[in-house]
């Protein structure tokens, strides 16, 4: 048991130490003129966050954007698990009725269309709507919930989320409806088997590996989004740190983002690997005499 | 585990939901209620708002709001009452007759005028026994000796004047000694100058006396006594300052300003450690006390003619809400949430780090008309652009991007220049090689094309230094005759100084073979400090100076290169002070290490000119001193001017009217664009145009130019 909670944690600081290091050199030989110009490498400050503001505020910045991004990505990859998951097992299961094309189309046509679109509707509605811009720094909330917040994190989550919810949604019903599962399940239902009996206690229950493997799949794909939609939507979070960061020749803004998206793909993905050696162990566990 | 799977297959609908609740609460947030505000668009938080704080932009806009001089400046810089109503200046003088007949004829004398001399107005004459008193109108430097050369020597007493000097407590030690002296019946009065020094007018056998106080005090040496006999003397003299205070001002919270508030600020602020230094301002005060809640009375030590000009720089701070309270945070919560006197008050800080304000009701002039001011943060030029398209936003600090729009689209905002408020410039160390040496300064100042380092920036104008004062100063109309660009001459003149070029190096040396350089000290979070330093470095490196730059923080830099003297040159600003007096600047007194001539310059004809500001109170006088001042800086080159900048004011077309305060309505009116560089000092009179009113100004502004 111990040995699947070590390794994967082991392999995580192994990814992190590897990222650093490619990120040092990018930073070093790509940004060379940059980092000079801010001083580094010789001193490794945050001068980039607020002029002359000191160090502390520099990293008070960077917890604030991570945990705006944070915010953002939980809500993204959240909406990616419920409904790939949950739909994709819901198609799966009635997958007589032909529903898995059809809860995919809307997530297909979404994903088509850039992240920029959306923010570009949005912008639109709230101007001629609501009556005020519609970019995430615009309007503070001086009384009660600070809404706001969680409406600029949903923008952002939104124009990100389609392409992820669909992916892992096709995903999800194909590893559940393809790949022989029909044959096995005629087989079954020609044995006696009950409709539910047959899914969820042989083909959802043998398929649970497989499901797992699928669990950070659209995180690589989510933290890279969230790069240009911060950017596009305003929104003050580590990819726009990266962009502002890249524009102005910082060498410790590219440095913290990169590893902050790196860290959170890592994570996703030790998480995984946990799950899977534990769902693993239990599956050899439930093969014992 | 059936109700697993529905809520497995109802999270994302769940989900939904919550996203379509969100959307419908957003979408009934609406902007803070800002119909009829005057509403600014910032770029930075509103900082600090403390009387006592050096800042500048917005937040010294919003601050000038909020808190008002206790005295003001007319147009023409005259100085004139707010909550200071008016001022009494008078000389007290206390002679000691012979006996009580003659303290009546002299009494008698003096209330006849016989005994005045020309000038002379008595505001006062009391007799008690054989003490009499008389209070003159003014400050006149030489009443004493005039009145007492007037008053027949037969009728005043023979007393002989005892100087004591002690290191600290005169008063307190003088009394413990009064109460046990046996000769103490010969002392007959005494006189206080400070803490330090007492004058004691004995008369009979004044040896014993003496000897007594001798023997006192010699056992005190921890005082370090200084006893000295004056001669004869039969008078007391002192200058006292009444200043009558407004009755009719009120703090934003509703509280009375009095003298209590007064006398507090003074003690706060010239205290040491106290966050705005004043005590060199307020030397001249030996003692201030309560006369009553709306009077003041000042013992001056001194009386120089620039006394008033203290007085408006006091910030005036309320002690019912600071006094007693121990707590160091205090100042920071204050300037959080400040409370002033002004003709705006804070109504609460912005989430986005403006600020909202409303008009103080019980300001005690003419209220503005304008009830409410919104000063708000618009990231985005897009948000800005909107904003300004549906006439919500009136003013603003625009950034590059804006300018350039606003640059291609023209008549939608117009640009007000203000009045020059800093100054830049390059501090020398004058006790360091080489800058001891004036060839030297002189060729830095000649090597320098100013004009190509001055830019405009879209908030901020730059210009090249007028003079040491602010225009309309008595004499400032005179430019200061600063070294003119002429790098020939500027290399002739290391030449002389002993550094030659050499050709090798690609740089000037001395006799040594030493290269000509040094560090130029700069404030690093200044940006446009280093703009200048490269650029000055670049320019002094064609004559073969060579200069290193070295950013400090502003800590750093007033902590310990200026308040120790430990920096070659450094790049600094200041603002330009409405008052006359340059005394803490550059006289040589104030070439301490703590002191304000941060140059080390000591100068005799500078010093001289400097008291003569301080003294003189004719214009013509005055505008001579002021001229010869700027000329001898100017020759001296104790620091190198690089300009001096102003704000630049972004308004929207036919956004903004000036309501004049004491105009009647429709006449005291001035459209924004007519106001030109008094718009930004007229603030507090801005005024909103609503709906058709801003259209028609708007229209009219714009025929008026195409004419």
């Amino acid at each position: 048991m111990i040995r699947h909670l070590l390794r994967p944690l082991f392999l995580l600081l192994v990814r992190l130490g590897f990222a650093a290091l490619i990120l040092l050199l990018v930073v070093e030989f790509v940004l060379r003129d940059g980092g000079r110009a801010s001083g580094w490498p010789m001193s490794f400050e945050l001068p980039l966050f607020v002029e002359g503001a000191g160090k502390d505020s520099g990293w008070r910045e960077v917890r604030v954007r991570a945990g705006h991004s944070g915010l953002v990505l939980a809500m993204a990859f959240g909406v990616t698990l419920a409904v790939g998951y949950g739909w994709g097992i819901f198609a799966a299961r009635f997958r007589r009725f032909r529903l898995g094309p059809v809860i995919a189309l809307p997530f297909h046509l979404l994903s088509c269309a850039p992240g920029f679109w959306l923010v570009l509707l949005i912008a639109i509605h709230v101007s001629f709507h609501w009556g005020r811009p519609g970019f995430a720094d615009e309007l503070v909330v001086e009384s009660g919930p600070d809404l706001m917040r969680w409406w600029n994190a949903m923008v952002v989550a939104l124009s990100i989320a389609p392409a992820a919810v669909a992916w892992q949604f096709r995903t999800v019903y194909e590893t559940l409806a393809g790949g022989g599962s029909g044959e096995v399940g005629r087989e079954l239902y020609l044995a006696g088997y009950g409709n539910d009996e047959i899914f969820y206690g042989n083909l959802l229950r043998r398929r649970v590996s497989d499901l797992v493997r699928l669990l950070d799949g659209t995180l690589p794909a989510l933290t890279g989004a969230l790069v240009v939609s911060e950017w596009a939507f305003r929104y003050d979070g580590m990819g726009s740190l990266l962009v502002e960061s890249l524009k102005t020749g910082s060498g410790e803004g590219v440095f913290l983002s990169g590893m902050w998206l790196v860290l959170v793909t890592a994570m996703g993905a030790a998480l995984r690997e946990i799950a899977l050696g534990l769902s693993t162990a239990r599956a050899r566990a439930g093969e014992r005499p | 585990m059936v109700w697993l799977r529905f809520l497995l297959y109802l999270s994302p609908l769940v989900m939904g939901f919550g996203a379509a609740i969100l959307f419908r609460e957003v979408a009934r947030l609406s902007w803070t209620p800002g119909s009829g505000a005057l509403t600014t668009s910032i770029r930075e938080n509103i900082g600090p708002l403390a009387p006592f704080l050096s800042v500048e932009g917005t937040t010294r806009e919003v601050l000038d709001l909020i808190f008002e001089p206790i005295l003001l400046r007319d147009e023409n810089l005259e100085l004139r009452p707010n909550f200071i109503a008016s001022w009494e200046e008078e000389t007290l003088i206390t002679i000691r007759c012979e006996d009580e007949e003659s303290a009546g004829l002299v009494e008698a004398k003096l209330r006849s005028g016989e005994y005045l001399d020309k000038g002379m107005v008595p505001v006062l004459i009391e007799r008690f026994g054989s003490v009499v008193s008389v209070a003159l109108e003014g400050f006149g430097q030489d009443f004493e000796e005039r009145l007492l050369e007037r008053i027949d020597p037969l009728e005043i007493g023979d007393y002989l004047l005892i100087e004591l000097t002690l290191k600290h407590s005169v008063r307190d030690s003088l009394r413990t000694f009064l109460a046990d002296a046996v000769e103490k019946a010969q002392v007959r009065m005494v006189e206080y100058e400070g803490d330090q020094v007492a004058r004691l007018f004995a008369r009979g056998e004044t040896d014993l006396l003496l000897k007594e106080l001798e023997l006192y005090y010699a056992a005190n040496r921890g005082l370090e006594p200084e006893i000295a006999v004056r001669g004869k003397r039969s008078h007391t003299s002192s200058r006292e300052l009444t200043l009558h205070l407004s009755d009719e001002i009120r703090w934003h919270d509703g509280k009375r300003v009095t003298g209590e508030d007064l006398l507090f600020s003074l003690e706060e602020l010239t205290r040491d450690g106290s966050p705005l230094p004043m005590n060199s301002s307020f030397r001249f005060v030996e003692e201030a006390a309560l006369v009553d809640d709306f009077a003041v009375r000042v013992v001056c030590r001194e009386t120089p003619a620039t006394m008033m000009e203290s007085w408006e720089k006091l910030p005036l701070l309320p002690a019912h809400l600071l006094r007693g309270n121990p707590d160091p945070e205090r100042w920071q919560a204050f300037s959080q949430d400040p409370v002033g006197y002004g003709p705006y008050r804070v109504v609460r800080r912005r989430a986005d780090g403006g600020v909202e304000m409303v008009r103080h009701e019980m300001y005690h002039g003419t209220l503005p008309a304008q009830e409410r001011l919104l000063y708000r943060k618009f990231d985005s030029l897009e948000s800005k652009l909107l904003a300004l398209r549906s006439s919500r936003i009136d003013a603003l600090v625009p950034d590059e991007r804006f300018a350039d729009w606003a640059d291609r689209n023209p008549g939608r905002v117009f640009q007000a220049r203000g009045r020059p408020r800093f100054q830049h410039f390059v501090a020398w160390n004058l006790a360091e090689a080489p800058f001891d040496d004036r060839e030297v300064r002189m060729a830095l100042a000649e090597a320098v094309d100013v004009k190509s380092i001055l830019r405009d920036s879209p908030t901020e104008f730059q210009d090249l230094v007028g003079g040491l004062f602010r225009p309309g100063t008595p004499g400032s109309d005179k430019v200061m005759p600063l070294p003119l660009y002429d790098p020939k001459s500027a290399e002739r003149r290391l030449e002389r100084a002993g550094f030659r070029f050499d050709s090798e190096k690609g740089a000037r040396v001395d006799s040594s073979g030493n290269l000509l350089m040094f560090p130029l000290v700069v404030n690093e979070a200044n940006a446009e400090h280093f703009r200048f330093a490269r650029e000055l470095a670049a320019q002094w490196a064609a004559v073969g100076v060579t200069v290193g730059i070295v950013p400090m923080s502003w800590r750093d830099i007033r902590g310990t290169a200026l308040a120790s003297r430990e920096f070659s040159a450094a790049i600094l600003s200041w603002e330009i002070p409405t008052g006359r007096d340059r005394h803490d600047i550059w006289h040589s007194s104030a070439a301490r290490p703590d002191g304000g001539n941060l140059f080390g310059l000591r100068d005799g004809r500078v010093d001289e000119l400097l008291e003569g500001l301080r003294r003189v109170s004719k214009p013509a006088t005055l505008a001579e001193s002021v001229d010869g001042l700027q000329r001898r800086i100017a020759e001296l080159q104790p620091c190198f001017f690089l300009g001096e900048s102003g704000r630049v004011l972004w308004l929207r077309e036919g956004a903004v009217e000036v309501v004049l305060p004491g105009g009647e309505e429709g006449q005291g009116t001035l459209s924004a664009k007519a106001a030109g560089e008094k718009l930004e000092a007229l603030r507090p009179w801005w005024v909103r145009l609503e709906g058709d009113a801003a259209d028609d100004a708007g229209n009219g502004e714009s025929e008026k130019g195409a004419r």
